[in-house]
């Protein structure tokens, strides 16, 4: 059956197939043959690289993606705290970012061509993987400050955000980025995976 | 040799480029990890793309 999930595969196979043709029978001499070796040396090719491509994009923003190198297998754990003060856990564990996206909702950013950047930088992380030199977990550091906009994304108008008393306080300075949402005395825990040894887990826990 | 056996020669290479390049990215479709991609990227597309040269170079390189 024809599935989006198929439907690639199906794609390649032809693609394969016409390959095939014109290497055992290379013949464009005739108007069809012409016309097939168009479709199967110029059109399938291009169409096939776009559609891997593009899921090769879609693969990218997976949690799977991200937790495939070792090095983040820390950060994945954190997801699995049993303690709501752990942002990335709270969130993680309530659905309240797609589980199966959940690195990538927060670390995007969510401006125009954000997504771009963000893969940019997934990018320099496979360089320092491969080519560089990876420092331990717990020396990770976000290239730039965690900004305020990724949260303000989904929590700006939202009425837990706004009727709390602290956040309208200094509203202006949250939406400003002046202060973070991660100061200290905030919400200061997100990851701590240096801490990761003497914290309890939810049951999902891998 | 004649023209349309010139013809036939850059075809054939063509298509042998872009199915082994087809081949390659077929392999790596479903892998979700970094590996993957970089293979895709780095070993698949150039094959197609060198392909899909070879094949439009073989459509103007021989005049009739
Ligand atoms: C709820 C949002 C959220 C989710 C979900 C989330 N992160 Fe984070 N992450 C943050 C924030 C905020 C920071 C900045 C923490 C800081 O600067 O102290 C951060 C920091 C990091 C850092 C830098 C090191 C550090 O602790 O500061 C890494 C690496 C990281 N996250 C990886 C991941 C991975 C991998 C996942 C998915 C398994 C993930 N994050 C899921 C919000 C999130
Ligand atoms: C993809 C959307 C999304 C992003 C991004 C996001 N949140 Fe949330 N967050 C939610 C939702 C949904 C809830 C649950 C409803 C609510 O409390 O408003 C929530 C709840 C919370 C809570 C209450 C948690 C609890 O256990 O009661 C805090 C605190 C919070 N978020 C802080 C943050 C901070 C800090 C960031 C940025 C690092 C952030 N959120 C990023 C969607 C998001």
């Amino acid at each position: 059956m024809i599935t989006p999930d198929t439907l690639p595969l199906l794609l390649f196979l032809l693609g394969l197939g016409l390959a095939a043709v014109f290497f055992v029978r290379p013949t464009t001499a005739t108007r069809e043959g012409k016309i097939l070796a168009f479709v199967g040396l110029f059109l399938f090719p291009l169409l096939c690289s776009a559609v891997g491509f593009s899921a090769h994009m879609e693969h990218s923003k997976t949690t799977t993606f991200c937790l495939s190198c070792h090095i983040m297998e820390s950060f994945g754990k954190s997801l699995y705290v049993d303690d709501s003060h752990y942002i990335a856990a709270a969130h993680f564990q309530h659905h309240r970012v797609p589980a199966d996206e959940a690195c990538y909702t927060c670390h995007t950013d969510y401006v125009l061509y954000g997504g771009i950047r963000a893969k940019w930088r997934g990018m320099r992380h496979v360089y320092v993987q491969y080519l560089g030199k990876p420092p331990a977990p717990a020396a990770i550091q976000l290239y730039t400050p965690y900004n305020n906009r990724e949260c303000l994304h989904c929590h700006l108008g939202a009425r837990s955000f706004e009727e709390s008393a602290t956040h309208t306080a200094i509203h202006d300075d949250i939406v400003s980025n002046q202060v973070s949402c991660i100061s200290s005395g905030c919400h200061d825990t997100v990851h701590n995976v240096a801490s990761l040894a003497n914290v309890k887990f939810w049951k999902g826990a891998p | 040799m004649t023209t349309s056996r010139i013809i036939d020669r850059h075809v054939r290479i063509a298509a042998v480029l872009v199915a082994a390049g087809l081949f390659v990215e077929l392999l790596v479709l479903r892998g979700v990890r970094p590996a993957a991609f970089l293979i895709f990227v780095l070993a698949g597309i150039p094959l197609v793309t060198a392909g899909v040269l070879v094949f439009l170079y073989s459509l103007v390189s021989v005049r009739n």
